[in-house]
């Protein structure tokens, strides 16, 4: 037996109370008076005390009394694999929220099938008066309030796997304060239900967990294309082989009519490759994947690489010598279409028609500049902001402020790179500890990714990843730096505009909606499943078009526009949350118990007891 | 009328007020009162107080001694009462507002004054296991002040032991007359009617209040307790619920044993509880005092 308010238990220690009393009572027997005992004493000899033993029964019954009426506000629930017992206790009408785990790691061992089975019986075991409300993680609820008959076996067995994101969480925390019983098949993987952890609820989840200690898969788990832009297109993938033994998988990779074929030496754990592509046009699509069988989908990763042919880049500066050494720098690159703009001239132009936006070493960041860029930044506009002076009061006090200039007689150099970074990629990291810094502005970091830091421990490269901006928190003059002339300069300005430059939104997990700026009424979409006619809208003076069904993994395209839909890679991870952390989740193996709430009984038992009492003590 | 109810006689301090309202309370219920003294005799002189009637004086002695004596009579009477009243400890017990020795001397010292009323003499004896008090029947007013001043002071102590309480009594009666006996007669029923029989057997007319507090027969507790003996005070633990029902069996066949065998020795026996109006005790006596005629 289990309880759904299991705290009221703590008062079970006042059963005690008619035992206390009944104990001091006959310790501390009041003394009367009385005239003569001589009969008295007599017919003690002769007589059975039935007095006595009605007053240890009823001493019971208020012992039972107080328990039964304490364990009623517990809200007792009788867990059985019979249906038969479940028949013969009172029951009442209760909301009952069954969540199937339809990710597609259940795919694993056959496990969403197993699912389904247990499903379906859950349901033909539950009290027909019940209200099923059923839910898949991937948010979709399928039945709302119904009773088990109207629930048949064929619209379990349609049920199919979802390659959205699972939302078990939201749902969790959705009905968490609904007074139900809830059931939740699922296998427990670690990176989706780490919140099951520390998750609080006044109601008990039943946790049918089908995942397997000991499981086998290989799978993509990250993808980047590499900022170089010199001939060939070079991407990397990561991939994690969850075994605990070295393989060798063969991996494929096919854009259009190219396809190439190789084979991968993958030790457990994770290890990145890089792959290259010739780079036939603009824009290409195409697939990575890795034979192996165990799960297919995490095998398979869809790309799209578009570049903007002259990509219009704008120079927002104050100060002609702040932006001396870019000047000379994007005389020797011609691929960007570069605009030159002293600040104040800025209210006159739409940032929207440039690609990216250097701000370079403003004195201020205004309301009205502020306000400019953030719009910008929002319709999907790319910043990179130098820095030069103490910018305490800015726009951006929610991502960024300065704490004044950092200046010594010596300087500093740069000790730390986030080697992982695309930027960084096939850098020597050495080469950057070769300019010298002799001052700096001094920033706090708050939400912002540091992927540079000087050895005073202060940042020197940073990003927002959310907004598409990056902060240099050095001038690129000679007073503040030596960097433009060193060989670093030009490839870490190359990087990072290449870096933001394919940023754009091309790529979306499963489940995700896209959002596009086109300009037409309607829009023809050609998804892995069907082709679409979808209608654009307008907002703030543009069409947009709102595109939610991306449910398979695959390359869509939208208008004109080519993107890449794939799976979220960490589902192919089957590590199960450990014991420890499954310590507090009520957990059902194999056969799942079906709860009875039998509250009403013991609402009946206390009555009985308090009945009987009444009628001992009239009679 | 309400004199008449023990509740509120015990309500008044002094006895002897008590006793007159209880008589003239039943006296005026009755609505007669024809019992008349038949003789005086001279009993004693007492120096003379203002207010005595001058035809009292003796002149003779005033003669003699130039000093005022009153001359005091005995009323002659045709019954000689003797009220025995049992002062042992068991007569402590109340369960309300009136104890059975408070009860008991209550009716005593009301039919003293009734006794008194009717030119009867009166004698008291007081009487527990250990001692005895006996005062001779007298008929006078001072007589019947010391009857009542005796009561009032006593206070009830000490074991029972009725054979040989009344046995002792008996061998102070010398003139055979109307025994009225008040007790809870809590001793061996074969010695309390030994005790009984001695008495009738002198020729004395023997009238029993058997006076018992409600509670003594009801026993209603509702808890197990110690029971503390008034007179030996010894003490026993039990539960009064479980012998409630044979306790009352065994009671009320002692009733009807005392009933019957007083009636086979022509006593009146009545059984009186604390919580009955004193008329009922007074209608015995006029029963009795009726067939002595």
């Amino acid at each position: 037996m289990k309880f759904l308010a299991p705290s009221f238990l703590y008062l079970l220690p006042l059963a005690i109370i008619p035992l206390i009393i009944h104990f001091l009572s006959r310790f501390r027997l009041k003394k009367v008076d009385f005239s003569s005992i001589f009969f008295l004493i007599d017919l003690k000899k002769e007589k059975f005390n039935f007095y006595r033993l009605r007053d240890i029964f009823l001493l019971i019954l208020r012992t039972f009394f107080i328990i039964f009426l304490i364990l009623s506000i517990s809200r007792p629930i009788f867990l059985s694999e019979k249906t038969s017992i479940l028949k013969f206790l009172p029951q009442k009408a209760k909301p009952i929220i069954l969540i199937l785990d339809d990710s597609y790691s259940m795919e694993y061992d056959n496990n969403f099938e197993k699912a389904k089975t247990i499903l379906k019986t859950i349901v033909k075991h539950l009290n027909r008066n019940s209200e099923i409300t059923l839910f898949l993680t991937s948010k979709r609820k399928i039945v709302e309030k119904k009773k088990p008959v109207a629930i048949p076996d064929t619209l379990i067995d349609n049920l199919k796997i979802s390659y959205k994101k699972a939302y078990a969480q939201e749902i969790l925390e959705d009905i968490k304060n609904f007074n139900s019983e809830v059931y939740f098949i699922t296998d427990l993987q670690e990176k989706t239900y780490f919140f099951l952890k520390s998750f609080k609820s006044d109601f008990l989840i039943n946790i049918i967990d089908l995942g397997k200690e000991e499981f086998e898969n290989v799978g993509i788990v990250d993808f980047h294309w590499l900022a170089e832009k010199k001939g060939d297109l070079e991407f990397q993938i990561e991939v994690v082989n969850y075994t605990s033994q070295e393989k060798e998988i063969p991996v494929n990779i096919q854009v259009g009519d190219f396809k190439i074929r190789n084979f991968l030496i993958l030790p457990p754990g994770k290890k990145k490759f890089q792959f290259t592509i010739p780079k036939m046009r603009e824009r290409i699509f195409g697939k990575i994947y890795l034979e192996e069988e165990n799960l297919k989908k995490d095998n398979l990763y869809y790309f799209v690489y578009q570049t903007k042919n002259r990509m219009p880049i704008l120079f927002l500066y104050e100060n002609e010598a702040d932006i001396f050494y870019f000047k000379k720098l994007f005389t020797l690159i011609k691929d960007y279409q570069i605009t030159y703009l002293p600040l104040k001239e800025s209210k006159r132009i739409s940032f929207s028609s440039y690609y990216l936006i250097f701000l370079i070493n403003p004195s201020q960041i205004d309301q009205f500049l502020g306000w400019q860029l953030e719009n910008y930044l929002k319709s999907g506009g790319k910043l990179i902001l130098i820095l030069g002076k103490d910018l305490k009061e800015n726009k951006f006090q929610k991502i960024f402020a300065t704490n004044g200039i950092w200046e010594d007689k010596g300087f500093v150099t740069i000790e730390e790179i986030a080697e992982e970074h695309p930027i960084f990629f096939g850098f020597k990291k050495e080469i950057f500890k070769e300019p010298k810094f002799y001052k700096i502005v001094n920033l706090q970091e708050k939400n912002l990714k540091v992927l540079m830091r000087f050895n005073n421990r202060l940042p020197f490269l940073l990003e927002d990843t959310l907004n598409n901006l990056m902060i240099f928190t050095s001038n690129f003059t000679s007073d503040f730096t030596d960097m433009p002339i060193k060989a670093i300069f030009l490839p870490l300005i190359f990087r990072t505009i290449e870096y933001l430059g394919i940023k754009e939104k091309n790529n979306f997990l499963v489940g995700e909606t896209i959002f596009l700026s086109i300009n037409l009424p309607k829009v023809k979409v050609v998804t892995p499943f069907g082709e679409f006619l979808e209608e654009t809208f307008f907002q703030k003076g543009k069409r947009i078009l709102k595109f939610c069904r991306t449910e398979e993994p695959g390359i869509y395209q939208i208008g004109e526009k080519i993107i890449a839909v794939n799976v979220w890679g960490e589902e192919g991870n089957l590590k199960k949350l450990t014991l420890k952390e499954r310590e507090n989740l009520k957990i059902i193996k194999e056969k799942p118990k079906l709860i009875s709430e039998i509250t009403s009984l013991f609402i009946f038992l206390t009555f009985l007891t308090f009945l009987i009492e009444i009628i001992l003590l009239i009679f | 009328m309400k004199y008449l109810l023990s509740k509120v006689i015990c309500k008044i301090k002094r006895l002897d007020l008590r006793a007159k309202l209880v008589v003239e309370g039943f006296l005026s219920g009755l609505h007669k009162s024809s019992y008349k003294g038949q003789a005086i005799e001279f009993a004693d002189y007492r120096p003379y107080l203002p207010g005595d009637e001058l035809k009292r004086i003796d002149w003779k002695i005033f003669a003699k001694t130039d000093k005022f004596w009153v001359r005091e009579y005995e009323e002659e009477t045709n019954l000689r009462a003797y009220l025995f009243l049992d002062t042992s400890g068991s007569m402590k017990y109340k369960s309300k507002e009136i104890s059975k020795f408070e009860y008991a001397s209550f009716l005593a010292a009301a039919f003293a004054y009734l006794l008194f009323k009717q030119h009867d003499s009166v004698g008291l004896a007081l009487f527990n296991k250990n001692s005895y008090q006996y005062l001779p029947p007298q008929f006078s007013k001072s007589h019947l002040a010391k009857i009542l001043e005796i009561i009032e002071s006593v206070k009830p102590e000490g074991e029972t032991d009725i054979y040989k309480s009344l046995t002792e009594l008996g061998k102070k009666i010398k003139k055979r007359g109307l025994i009225i006996i008040f007790s809870d007669f809590f001793d061996k029923k074969e010695n309390i009617l030994k005790g009984l029989k001695n008495l009738r057997h002198k020729k004395n007319e023997v009238l029993v209040f058997h006076i018992l507090d409600p509670n003594e027969i009801n026993l209603n507790y509702e808890e197990p307790l110690i029971f503390k003996d008034l007179e030996t005070r010894r003490e026993i633990k039990l539960d009064p619920r479980s012998i409630k029902k044979e306790y009352q069996e065994t009671l009320k066949k002692l009733f009807l044993y005392y009933k019957q065998e007083c009636a086979a020795h022509y006593i009146d026996y009545n059984l009186i509880f604390t919580n009955m109006p004193f008329d009922y005790a007074f209608l015995s006596y006029l029963a009795k005092r009726a067939k002595i005629k």
